[in-house]
This record gives structure tokens, sequence and C-alpha cells, in this order.
């Protein structure tokens, strides 16, 4: 792992005004995670550790303190800026997987690239490469439909990594998985990690995916109390 | 109008079915009515759709119940009292016959006890009248002698200050004048008035004006400018000694009720005829206009509901798409409520239930709604079409109201039903777990049972329309037979392929140049509107089971640009909701087919009027015609003296004359004579014309030299007129109907056939028809002869005279016509421009064709509700993935370009299917019907605008939803659970 930190947060708040009720979902997390470096993030239901992924990767704002990624604070940029950079510079994986159902295998890993205006061509070829990666390129042509579980998760992630992003999020990705899947899943992930050294962040109550992490971070109560190492 | 008992009935089964449910089971309708609350933006996008077809029912039927209101109004104002008439009429004319006949016939009801109030005797003259000193005057003034002691039945004439007026009891020369009369003479009380009666030894009638009687009753007879005279008076003036030339008969009862004994009196009125042998014709004439009155109001009716079907339909579409909307949005719950023990029809109920709301609430709303449409439509109406002097007042029958708001719930609720019922066949884990429902064996068996199904009825429908010879079988017959062997093809998994050929059969079959329809017998409209959906639902099919591959091949092509992720997202998801994205465009495409039809009628119509013109005009600008029977005398000399020969195109070569003859003409081998106008026409008007012909024979026989002579121009066959007095030429009516002329009574001859034409007096020629006409109207209606045959066949007082002039370019014809009239006013001599006449009738055809495209523009609203709410359901649907969108890197103007993407993709292709379907099939009815008359063309500026317009309304119209979804935080999308 490199000595540059990739991710850095200081003193982040979050409150959410659900109606009548406030929800202080981040109490001033501190946090700085070096490039390369996979990270697990663990705690009960409503710890707040989605919410951190969230504002940590710019899909939502901070109520006050700082996010920085790649030494850019994120509060500095607009809507527009930051969904640019989460284009160019990032990748995410979800619990449900999230891909669009009406596009194939190929066409969703390839959507970044088009965001982010590679050439049709090109952002095709980089899609099939990754399918393979994936081993997936025999379903290439195949919507989210006529996929198993595994598959699909296994699209999104390659979908997270086509653009060969600095940060890869991942809430929860093998939440909705059978235990072989999901270490299959993990095995991929650290893999990927391993061989690519882009950082990964992800989210997870399970304790065996969290053991792949180099590190362990607990939540409880919207702030960080707790740090270990991973295997 | 009545209620339609049977719906009646169903809508009130349904209410009372579904009290009997509220009642009993109160879980159902609690569940039903807290998911009427549940998005309140969403009923009311629901209602404001559903109500548009049961506005389309309640305008049209109060447009009827107001034409049908105002045209009786005018049958009782036109004949009062009068219920039937007794005369001798022939083509038009009122011949005198002697009085006694009336003393006759009064006796013999008085014997049959038959039951009328009233028989009066009446001298019925038109003629030219001069207010001398009022400086005015008017070439058809009626004048009525009456015989005041037979007029109580009719009631008495009334003057302006109420007081009741007597004919007898007028002076030597003294007159009432009705107001109408008063008003187109310019008179006042006492002031002279010269009447012109006949022509040749014409009789001066001087006459004062003694009152003005109120236009009511006698006094607005047939809405005429009235004199009336005492009859003996009237008899002295007009040389009638004795005569009278009708006899008006009341009927027991008031002005309306009395017609309801037209039957039994005009049975007494034949009966007494027939016994005396007498040369005169009995004329329901209430009972026939007032059959007339009502039979306006339907075909108005009718007319609008044929306009409007297409909006009912895309109404229909609506209500489906809702519920199967509805239904996916809570499949989750719905499969979570059969695992805890509701029964497939549980579920069904309460979709019912909720269903009856809607359709209760919408069809009340559209009745009403319907009201005000109908309002706007006779107001436009007014404004727009020539109605004569009938007032236009809006008029509504309740029942008419009630009728369309139990036809609009009826028909809700039925689909509603049935949507319903496909709702309520849910596979339970898959809808607890949101999973589409695979295609199972089952689903492949029903689609193969209803292909057979459909198949079959096809089949018999084709084989029912070609062995009847009917387009009620031969239309939808082929098309529902294709479609039944795409549906078997659905069932083996052939989807695409099956459907996409069997459309493909169907619009080739509607679109093919011959018709299907029989003209004598089938109803047009049913007709069009079923080849409406057939066309509009086969391009649908071809639409959203191929256009998807196009547009990505579309992109495939494209290479790479900013837009593409945009475009790829945009493109795919409407064509992967297919029944979803058809019903919707199907809402637009109905709508937009018929608007296009009708501004393609509009623009043919236009882009050919100079030519339309020309040809009806025959080369002649003015035609002027005398009201009293005869020949004006020394017409030339007077023209001469009072014109240069430079006014006319040719010096006074271009002015023609025709003696004309109303007559019965008859095949000399049938037994059945028709009505015609016999046109003597002189050589100016053989040489000069420009009619041509649709067929004529190729020779004759010049009876000056007794050679035979080919026929080969059109010229060469008018002047076969003069040179052989057997021949005529009949107008296009003889070659069968067509687009102007309908299948009635007319003659059915070809070039050779022999003709006699006769008088009222049975004085005959025969004739040999040596060619038929292109056209048959207006100013060509009729047999045409040289004029010598007319004059000297038949006596000079059965004929007028009616002159043809071609001006020379840049003259005022709207002052030489004041003048033409000015200097022949005695002779009762009227005008007609012939471009004004066709450009007014023309003028009067767009406005109402713009009219009807309002109407159904109305129908637009219905397809902008279907795209709201499935706009709003695909952002409801897709929000998880919106996230994921913005996640990867979408910006929130991204997201809002897919939708508005996807929405202009749906709203462009219904407009484009409906447009370009309506251009092939205008080309279509111009092929079969009008490619003789008229040129085709397309109204591109026009269409645009429409395409524009329906568009832009579409895109704006659902917008909200599409910005509300861009500016979703992604966080907030992600965790969204429904």
């Amino acid at each position: 792992m490199g000595e540059e930190t990739i991710i850095r947060g200081v003193d982040a708040h979050k409150v959410y005004n659900s109606g009548p009720v406030t929800v202080h979902a981040l109490r001033g997390v501190n946090l700085a995670i070096p490039r390369g470096e996979m990270v697990a993030i663990m705690g009960p239901s409503g710890c707040g550790k989605t919410t951190l992924l969230n504002c940590f990767s710019g899909l939502d704002d901070l109520t006050s303190g700082e996010v920085r990624i790649e030494g850019v604070s994120l509060s500095g940029m607009n809507d527009d800026a930051k969904s640019r950079y989460r284009s160019r510079r990032m990748g995410f994986v979800f619990q449900s997987y999230n891909l669009l159902p009406v596009l194939s295998a190929a066409e969703n890993v390839e959507l970044p690239l088009l965001v982010a205006k590679v050439p049709a061509k090109e952002a095709r070829r980089k899609a099939l490469a990754l399918l393979g990666q994936v081993e997936l390129d025999s379903w290439a042509g195949h919507k989210p439909a006529q996929l198993s579980a595994g598959q699909q998760q296994r699209v999104a992630i390659a979908r997270a990594l086509v653009n060969e992003p600095a940060i890869v999020w991942a809430d929860e990705p093998t939440g909705n998985l059978d235990s072989e899947t999901s270490a299959q899943i993990m095995d991929l992930l650290v893999r990927l990690n391993r061989e690519s050294r882009q950082t990964l962040v992800l989210v997870t109550h399970d304790a065996i995916v969290s053991s792949r992490a180099h590190r362990i971070l607990r939540m409880r109560n919207g702030q960080i109390v707790e740090e270990t190492r991973g295997g | 109008m009545g209620l339609p008992e049977d719906a009646a009935l169903a809508v009130l089964a349904g209410i009372g079915l579904a009290a009997i449910v509220l009642l009993a089971r109160p879980l159902l309708a609690r569940l039903a009515a807290r998911n009427i609350r549940r998005r309140a933006s969403r009923v009311l996008i629901v209602v404001a759709g559903l109500l548009v077809g049961t506005a389309v029912i309640s305008s049209s039927l109060v447009v009827g119940d107001t034409l049908r209101y105002i045209f009786l109004e005018d049958v009782y104002v036109r004949f009062g009292a009068v219920d039937e008439v007794v005369s001798n009429e022939f083509s038009g004319q009122l011949l005198s016959f002697p009085e006694s006949h009336f003393e006759g016939i009064a006796t013999d009801l008085t014997a049959a006890g038959s039951p009328v109030d009233g028989v009066a005797p009446t001298l019925l003259k038109v003629m030219p009248v001069r207010n001398v000193v009022g400086n005015k005057g008017n070439q058809q003034i009626t004048v009525m002698g009456l015989n005041a002691s037979h007029e109580s039945a009719f009631g008495p004439l009334t003057g302006l200050d109420g007081g009741a007026l007597d004919t007898d009891a007028l002076g030597p020369t003294e007159v009432f004048a009705n107001e109408r009369a008063a008003a187109e003479l310019n008179v006042t009380l006492g002031q002279e008035l010269t009447l012109f009666y006949g022509t040749t030894n014409q009789t001066l009638v001087h006459a004062t004006v003694a009152a003005v009687v109120r236009g009511a009753g006698t006094g607005s007879y047939e809405r005429r400018a009235i004199l009336f005279m005492d009859l003996r008076r009237a008899q002295a003036a007009f040389n009638e000694s004795g005569a009278i030339n009708v006899i008006r008969v009341s009927n027991v009862g008031g002005v309306a009720d009395g017609v309801a004994l037209t039957d039994r009196v005009t049975q007494d009125l034949r009966l007494s005829i027939a016994t005396r042998h007498l040369a005169l014709r009995v004329q329901d004439v209430k009972s026939e206009a007032v059959a007339q009155a009502v039979q306006v109001g339907r075909d108005a009716t009718e007319l609008f509901l044929v306009m409007g079907a297409f909006g009912i339909l895309a109404g229909v579409l609506l209500i489906v798409n809702i519920f199967v909307m509805l239904a996916e949005e809570r499949k989750p719950e719905l499969g979570v409520a059969r695992a805890l023990g509701f029964l497939r029809r549980d579920l069904l109920t309460t979709f019912a239930l909720e269903g009856t709301f809607y359709a209760v609430l919408a069809a009340a709303l559209g009745a009403f709604a319907g009201l005000g449409l109908g309002y706007v439509m006779v107001y436009f109406f007014d404004r727009l079409v020539p109605h004569g002097d009938v007032p236009v007042t809006f008029h509504f029958d309740p029942a008419s109201v009630v009728t369309a708001f139990v036809a609009g719930a009826a028909l809700t609720w039925v689909t509603i039903l049935i949507a319903s019922w496909r709702v309520s066949r849910l596979n339970i884990v898959r809808a607890i777990r949101d999973l589409p429902q695979p295609a199972t064996s089952e689903r492949s068996r029903g689609f193969l049972a209803a292909g057979i199904l459909v198949a079959l009825g096809g089949a018999a429908l084709t084989a029912w329309g070609f062995s009847r010879d009917t387009g009620m079988g031969r239309i939808p017959g082929p098309p529902v037979l294709g479609i039944g062997l795409g549906l078997v093809a659905v069932s083996r998994g052939w989807a695409r392929v099956g459907l996409t050929l069997a459309s493909a059969f169907n619009l080739a079959w509607i679109l093919l140049p011959f018709g299907l329809l029989n003209q004598a017998t089938d109803s047009v409209s049913i007709a069009f509107v079923m080849t409406g959906m057939i066309l509009v639902g086969s391009a649908i099919l071809i639409t959203v089971f191929n256009v998807s591959e196009a547009l990505r091949a579309l992109l495939r092509a494209a290479g790479h640009g900013s837009g593409r992720p945009v475009l790829t997202t945009a493109v795919s998801y409407p064509m992967e909701k297919r029944f979803r994205t058809g019903m919707t465009v199907a809402m637009f495409a109905l709508i937009l087919f018929m608007v296009t039809l009708i501004s393609m009628v509009q623009g043919l119509q236009a882009s050919s009027i100079g030519t339309f013109v020309e040809q009806q005009s025959g080369g002649y600008d003015v035609i002027a015609y005398t009201t009293s029977y005869g020949e004006i005398p020394n017409f030339r000399t007077i023209l001469q003296g009072n014109f240069t020969n430079d006014t006319f195109l040719g010096g006074w070569n271009g002015v023609s004359s025709a003696s004309v003859l109303p007559a019965k003409v008859q095949a000399v081998d049938g037994n059945r004579s028709y009505d015609y106008t016999l046109w003597g026409v002189d050589n100016f008007l053989i040489r000069s014309n420009r009619y041509g012909f649709t067929s004529f024979l190729p020779s004759f026989v010049n009876e000056s030299t007794g050679a035979r002579e080919d026929l080969t121009t059109r010229e060469s066959v008018w002047l076969s007129l003069r040179y052989n007095h057997t021949l005529a030429i009949v107008d296009r009516s003889a070659a069968g109907p067509n687009q102007f002329t309908p299948d009635e009574d007319r003659l059915r001859i070809v070039p050779g056939t022999r003709i006699r034409a006769l008088d009222a007096d049975g004085r005959a020629v025969n004739l040999t028809v040596v060619g038929v006409l292109e056209q048959a109207l207006q100013f060509t209606s009729g047999v045409f002869v040289d004029q010598e045959v007319v004059q000297t066949v038949f006596p000079a007082q059965e004929q007028y005279t009616a002159y043809f002039f071609q001006m020379s370019p840049g003259t005022d014809i709207g002052a030489f016509r004041a003048n033409l009239e000015r200097v022949f006013f005695t002779y009762g001599l009227q005008t007609i421009d012939i471009r004004e006449e066709i450009g007014q009738a023309f003028d009067a055809s767009q406005q109402v064709l713009t009219l009807m495209e309002a109407y159904l523009g109305m129908g637009l609203l219905v397809g902008i509700a279907g795209l709201a709410v499935i706009t709003m359901r695909a952002v409801v649907e897709r929000r998880t993935q919106i996230g994921a969108l913005r996640a990867i890197g979408f910006t929130r103007r991204m997201v809002l370009s897919v939708f508005l993407l996807e929405i202009a993709l749906i709203a462009v292709l219904g407009v484009g299917i409906g447009v370009a379907l309506g251009i092939v099939f205008a080309y279509k009815i111009w092929a079969v019907y009008f490619a003789d008359i008229i040129r085709f063309s397309v109204p591109w500026d026009r269409l645009l605008l429409i395409i524009g317009l329906a568009s832009v309304a579409a895109i704006a119209s659902t917008a909200q939803p599409a910005i509300q979804a861009s500016r979703l935080p992604p966080a907030e999308a992600l965790r969204y659970i429904e």
C-alpha cells in the first residue's frame, strides 16, 4: 500500500431532518484512507455506515466538516462537477446491484465510459475486457433479468471498475447473495484490489467479508469507535 | 333521446353491486378508499383522462339536441298551424286549380270526421315588388291571397301593436306586409308598392301598405317576405278568377301536437282527391319537415360521435394503461395480500371498487364538461356554418347528459373490470419479490386458444363479408384473421415475427387501392372507425416490436457523442415496456390520424379550389335568371343599351342564355320518371361553355346534311345538340353515385340511351343521350338540349330564362350584378356570382373542418394524461436506477434529458404514426374517389404545425415528473423503497 492519503474526512457531520425527527447520522467522523487500501466499515443498522459512504463519495452532502478526495474538497464542487468527478474517478457497487434492467451486461458496463465521453468502440472493447475479467464474457449480451444474482453483482463490479477509478465504493456488495456466491464476489474484489491497487471502501455487516479487508472500522451512533486490522 | 336501457341497467347493477360489497366487505372498501387517497395528484390525472371519453359522448348528444331543437323550432315557425298542403305542384311550380276543389275537399273531410280544425284556400304567387318611395325592391316577394273566413284555425294576422288584422277589412288597393317584407322593401305604413306579375304581358299591381304584420303564425309562413291580400282581390289582380293554387290544412291540436294526426288526415285527403278525380297532390309538409329536423340532429350527433370515436378509444386505452400500472405499482403488496389469504376475487373486487369511484366521478364530470364543449361547438357552428334564417340557441335534453354519464361510466367500468381481472391473476411469490411474471405453459396455451378463436372469428367475418358484399365483413375480417394467426405465433414464442407480419398484412389490406365498402348499404361511419382502428393498431404493433432495433442500429452507426449515454438509456426503456408504450403511442396516433385526415381534406380542397371553380363554372362568371316564367322580351337590346360590349369576354358573344323548364324525365323503356331541369341552351352557350364529359357517343347524324359525323372533342359533342335536335346531354348523376352524387333517385343511363322529357300537361319530347357530363353540381344539373327544342315543344309560360355571362378581366362583378338586377328588376331577374357562390360553400366547408379539428384535438388530452401517468410511474419505478446513474456520473441535466427523450420518443412516435397513416389513408380516399376531380397534395405547413404543437404540448405537460427525477439527490434515490 502506498502512503498517499486518497480519502480524508475531517470532523464530518451529517444531520437529516425526517419530518419532526432530527437524525444525527454522522457525528464528527475523522477518517484517512491511503491509496490502494481495502477498508471495511461495519456496524449495526442505523449506525451511519451507508451515510458515511454516501457523503464521502459525494452522493450526499455533509452538514459540516470536510471531505477531500485526492486532495480535492468535495464541498467546493457543484453538483455537475461532483458528477463528472464520479464518472472519472469513482466506481460504485450496490447491494441491489442497481443495473439498468433494459440494457445488456455489456451496455451496463460501458455506460460509465460513455458518460466520460470515451468513444463507443473503445468503451465496448473495455467493457468486454472487464466482463472477461469477471468471467462473464459469454454473457455480455444478456440482460440482468437473464443473469443470476452472483452474475449480476459481477456485472456491477465490472461496471464499477471499467473506468479505472481511483476509488471503489461498495455498499453491502454481498448483502443479497448466498454464502458461496458472497465468497466468490469477495475473492473477485480482493483480487482486483490487489491487481489494480484501487482503493476499496466497502460497507458490510458480514464479519467474514470484513475479514478480507486490510482495515476494519466499526461505527456506532455516527462515530467510528474502533479500528482493527483485517486479514 | 332516451336512455340506453342496457347500459343504464348495467351501471345501476354495478353501483348496486358496489354498494352491496361496501356493506358486506368493509375491509376491501377501506383498502380501495386508502388507495384512492394515496396519491391525490394521480387521481386528478386519471380522472382528467377518463372524463374525456364521456365529454365526447355528452357533447355529441348535446350538439344533436341543439340542432334538432333549432330546426324543429324553425319548422314550427315556418309552418305554424299548417300540417298538410294540397296543391298541383309540378317540379316546384304551383299550378292553379278551381276553388271549387277546395269546397269539395272541405266537405269530404267534415263528412269523414277527419281530425282537422281548419282548411283554407290560398292563392300564392312570387313576383318582383318595388317600393318607389323607399327606393328598394325585391325580386322574390310572396303574395298570399287569404279568405279570412277560413283562417281562424291558422291564427290571426297580428299587427305590431298586437291587434288582430283581417284581410277582409283591407281596402281594394291595400295589403298587409309582414315584417320581413317590410324590411326587404323598406316600407312604412301608407307607402305604395308596385307588384310586377309575369314577364310577357306583365301585369302591374299597385298596392298600399295598410299595416305591418308580426312574423308569427301565418305572418311567417315558410319565413318568406309576404304581402297579404284578400283572396278575391288577389284573384282579380292576377287574372286567376275562381282559382287558387294551395289548400292549407290544420290538424286538431297545437302547432306541434297536430302532426301526430298527419297519417289519418293525409289518408282522408287522398281519398277525397281520388274520389273526385282531382289532379292534386297532398304533402304532409310539417311531418316531413319535423322528420328532417330530427334527422339533422341525429346526423350531427353521429358526425360528432364518429369524430370523437377515436378520442373515446384513446380513453379506453388510457384506462387499461392506468390500471395495469396501478397493478404493477402494488404488485408486492398484492402478493402479500394473497399470501395472507385474500382470494383472487378479493383483489379483483378491490380494484373494481376503486375503479367504480373513478368511473362514476369521471363520467359525472365528463358529462358536464361535455355540456360546456357542446356549447362551444354550437357557438362556432352559429358563426361558421351557413344556416339561413334559423336562429341558433343552445339547447340540451337533460336525458342526453344522463345518457352520456351512463355510457361513459359503463365504458370505463367494463374496461376497469377486464383490467382488474388481469391484475388478479398474479404469482404470489414473484409478486412479493417484484419479479416479472414468467412465460408459462399456461400463458402459451392461453395465447394459442385466443389466437385460434380470433382467427376463426376473422375467417367467419371474411366469409360473411364477401358472400354478402358488405364492407362490415370485408374490412375487419382479414385483419382479425391475421391477428389471430399472430397470436398463435406468440404462443410459439415468435411474437415479433408473427405480429409484425400480421400487422404488415393488415396495413396492406386497408391501404390497397381498391374499395372494400359497399356504398349502397354499408355504414360509412362504422367503416371509417374500424379502418382507423386497424390502421393505427397495426402500425403500433410493428413499431413496438421493431423500432428498438432500428434505433439501436442508428445509435451504433452514430459513433460517439456526448449525448450517447443519454440516448442509449432513453431509447431502451420505452421499448422494454411494450404494452405500456404501445398503449400510450396509440393514444396519440388515434387522434393525430383523424386530425391529419381532416387537415388533408382541407388541404386538398384548398389546393384545388381554383380548378374546381373553373370546372363548375364552365367558364362563366355570372348567372342570372328570372323568377317569373317566360322570356325577357328584347333582352339583348336592353342589355346593349345599358352595358358596353367590352364588359363581356368576346363582346356580346360572352352572353348566353338557356330556356329552362322543370320536367319529368324517364328512360323510354322505363316506367319511372324523375324530376329534372331541362335546359334549352342557345348557340352562344353551346360554343362558349367549358364543361367536359365522362363519356359520349363516337358519332352522330347531322340532321341538316344527313351525314354521320365523328365526335372526338368536347366542343363537337356540344355542337351536336345544334345540328341534331333529338340529342341531349345529361349530368354526371346518370353515371351512378360518386363523391358528389349519392345513390339516390336519378336516371342511370349511358350515351345512346333514349329518354323522354315531359311537362305537367304531358307534352313530351323523345331524346337520345349523346354525352354524360363530368359534373352534377349546382349549375350543371339536368338535361341539356338545343334551345329550339324547349321553345317549340313546351309553352313559353312554363319556362324561365337563365342568362350566362363571361366577364372581361378586371370587371367589377359586384357592380355588374347590381346594375343588371336594377335594369331588369321588373322581370324579377336575380344574379349569382358563380365563383363567390362556390367560394362561400368552400369557406364554410373549410371552417367546419377546422371546427372538427379543434374538437378532435381535445382527444389529445387523453394522450397527454397517458404520458403523464407513465412518466410519473417511470420515475417511481426507476428511482434507485436514477441513483445509480447519478452515482456513475450522470448529471442532473443528463437524467432530465433521459426522461424528456423518452417522453419525446413516445409522443413523436404516436404523432408520427398518426400523421403518416392520415396522409396515406387520405391518399387512398383521393385515389378511389377524387383522382379525376382534384390534384393530390400534402399541406406540409399545416401538418408540421400540428405535429409541432402536439409534440410540444405533450412534452411540456409531462415534463414535471422528469424535472423532479433529475433533482433527486443520489443518496436519497438509492435508499428509496417504494
